[in-house]
């Protein structure tokens, strides 16, 4: 494992294999919070945060009690439960130690127990068969790459409300044209590792 | 054996989440925070708890 194969792996899971234009999970988020962009910096901030400590837990949970127990079938809702149990733990920590921060990130956490790029995450790492440095990595590529879509896709979106568009493209259907575009944008990036 | 260690590791994972749930539920919500809604409205999916806690509040 060297420090490019770590960067290939950022990258990749940023940019080349970007989780919303390629994989198209998180779908939901990416379309209702990308409104404004400061609803979008938070809702990918505390993406970024769930999706690398659950990650991490799911991957201490898989190699340290699946694996020796003979019980890998089991990954799914164990690591289910365990991206549930995690925001509620993270929703609670932050309530209480700083009230800012929940003003700012804390609304979004019930919408991140339904998202599904946090289980994606969980079980590729599991799939690849990552080492621990390599999980952590990928839980910190992957939901950067979410956020950079998200803020990009806010500050379209903000600029669409004042454009002229055709009155049956208003709203999500011209969201979801811009989309198309970035995916195909996006898929330049394939060659790149 | 193997049963009973997955029956385990499943009803350990669930009282955590219960605990956690529990736990969460009863840490009161700072101040200025109690109205605090996400601003979700582009998404169009019916059944969202989300969004259903949001139109329930209104």
């Amino acid at each position: 494992m060297s420090l490019s194969s770590l960067f290939t792996i950022f990258i990749s899971g940023m940019l080349i294999n970007n989780i919303i234009l390629s994989k198209f999970l998180g779908i939901c988020p990416f379309m209702g919070v990308s409104t404004k962009l400061s609803s979008a910096v938070g809702m990918g901030l505390a993406v970024i945060f769930v999706i690398f400590g659950a990650s991490v837990f799911s991957w201490f949970l898989y190699y340290y009690a699946l694996v020796p127990l003979g019980l890998e079938y089991m990954k799914l809702i164990c690591f289910i439960l365990l991206i549930a149990s995690f925001v509620q733990f993270v929703e609670m920590f932050v309530k209480k130690t700083s009230p800012s921060l929940y003003k700012s990130l804390g609304i979004y956490l019930p919408l991140i127990t339904t998202n599904c790029a946090v289980l994606y995450v969980a079980l590729d790492n599991i799939t690849q068969k990552y080492t621990l440095v390599e999980t952590i990595v990928n839980s910190i590529g992957v939901p950067a790459g979410f956020m950079l879509m998200l803020v990009i896709f806010a500050t379209i979106r903000e600029r669409l409300d004042s454009a002229d568009v055709p009155e049956a493209f208003k709203g999500n259907p011209i969201a979801l044209v811009v989309a198309a575009i970035m995916a195909i944008a996006f898929g330049a990036f394939a060659g790149l590792v | 054996m193997k049963i009973l260690y997955a029956i385990g590791i499943v009803l350990g994972l669930i009282i955590l989440y219960v605990i956690g749930s529990t736990l969460n539920k009863k840490t009161p919500v700072p101040e200025g925070c109690e109205n605090l809604k996400v601003n979700c409205d582009a998404c169009g999916i019916q059944s969202c708890m989300v969004r259903n806690k949001n139109k329930g509040e209104e």
